[in-house]
């Protein structure tokens, strides 16, 4: 970490403001994990991660294949301003015709991506399960980093592997 | 991976600073550890702070060997402060981007914080004498230094139980009562200009 330290002057103040304080902190929404106090149905947990997980698959597919969001959006003939609301906004839910274009374009299967971004049901407990750990791994800084190249390619595999399971079937 | 660095805690009634150690992320087990050494030194409190009639603390019943399994996403990361193999303070970040509410700053991302709380003997309502002061500013201290490594630009979000509000206010901007939930709670921010101030201690 950089060092980004107070002085020890400054911390003796900060630390005699603290006493006597009682220094708690909360978190009220937590997209996963166990929370104490609570206990939602797996199902209500699992949406909001998995719409999330599709505006990060959209957003790491695009920058893995080097597409900047502009050429994307010209190349699948999508508006930019639908594509940027797609990768930003986890409750905006694109026209199906949208999410054939992207999924072309990005080469990941279409009837996995209109789960994912909320035009299809599934009941299907893998795809829910690979997207809620994608999700949770995935979005933490705004640069690709090494676990972030893993998670998508493992996520893009589990969809591979339900595409093809589907061709089997 | 886990790294250690120094830093220094006040003694409560002194200048003195003891050298402790900020592990920058803690595993389960550290996290189940912790736990087993705050609870009985809470419990001992709890029952003086009954026999005396007086209020207990909001975050009584907290156990982090429950909050454990959030370690199983990497979008969770615990932050702890130890000394001589004790736990001082425990900070649950989360990693997944927030989204600013500050005016000027709306829609940046920000780092949240999940859960904090400093061990119970380093409470004075619960211990009389703490045996360290300065837990808290110490894992406020790191956070806005994860925040800037991370990308957020050194800003910090949490939800203070109102317990802890004088504190936050202290530092951060006390955006009120959260409307977006019913638990009664404030939501602070700390911009990356309250940052600079919290560890520089003046206006840039």
């Amino acid at each position: 970490m950089k060092a980004l330290r107070m002085s020890d002057e400054l911390f003796r103040k900060r630390a005699s403001e603290e006493d006597g304080c009682m220094v708690s902190a909360i978190g009220l929404k937590p997209l996963f994990g166990n929370r104490e106090g609570t206990s939602g149905h797996r199902g209500e947990l699992a949406r909001e991660p998995v719409r999330l997980a599709f505006s990060t698959l959209i957003s790491y597919r695009r920058r893995a294949l080097r597409l900047t969001m502009e050429t994307l959006a010209e190349k699948a003939n999508v508006e930019l301003d639908e594509l940027l609301r797609i990768e930003d906004d986890a409750e905006y839910v694109p026209e199906p015709r949208t999410v054939h274009q992207l999924a072309s374009e990005l080469k990941l299967p279409i009837p996995q991506l209109l789960v994912l971004s909320g035009n299809a049901t599934s009941a299907n407990a893998e795809l829910t399960d690979a997207a809620v750990r994608f999700a949770a791994r995935s979005r933490a800084v705004e640069k690709l980093n090494r676990d972030q190249s893993d998670a998508l390619n493992e996520f893009v595999k589990v969809l591979v592997e339900q595409m093809v399971g589907v061709k089997k079937k | 991976m886990s790294s250690r660095r120094k830093c220094s805690l006040k003694a409560p009634n002194s200048d003195v600073l003891v050298e402790a150690q900020l592990i920058d992320e803690l595993s389960k087990d550290d996290l189940v550890r912790a736990h087993l050494e705050w609870a009985p030194v809470r419990l001992e409190a709890l029952k003086r702070l009954y026999e005396e009639k007086r209020g207990w603390p909001e975050h009584w019943h907290w156990d982090w060997s429950k909050k454990a399994d959030m370690l199983d996403f990497l979008a969770f990361r615990c932050m702890g402060i130890e000394h001589e193999g004790r736990m001082q303070g425990l900070m649950m970040l989360s990693t997944v981007a927030g989204k600013s509410r500050l005016a000027g700053q709306i829609g940046k991302a920000v780092l949240y914080i999940e859960f904090l709380e400093t061990a119970p003997w380093n409470v004075r309502d619960l211990v009389g004498t703490p045996k360290f002061l300065g837990v808290g500013v110490r894992l406020l201290e790191a956070a806005a230094e994860f925040s800037v490594d991370e990308g957020f630009g050194g800003r910090i979000a949490l939800h203070s139980l109102p317990q802890s509000d004088d504190f936050y206010r202290k530092y951060m901007t006390d955006l009120g009562l959260d409307s977006s939930q019913s638990q009664g709670l404030r939501y602070f921010e700390m911009s990356a200009e309250q940052m600079r101030i919290f560890l520089e201690g003046r206006k840039p």
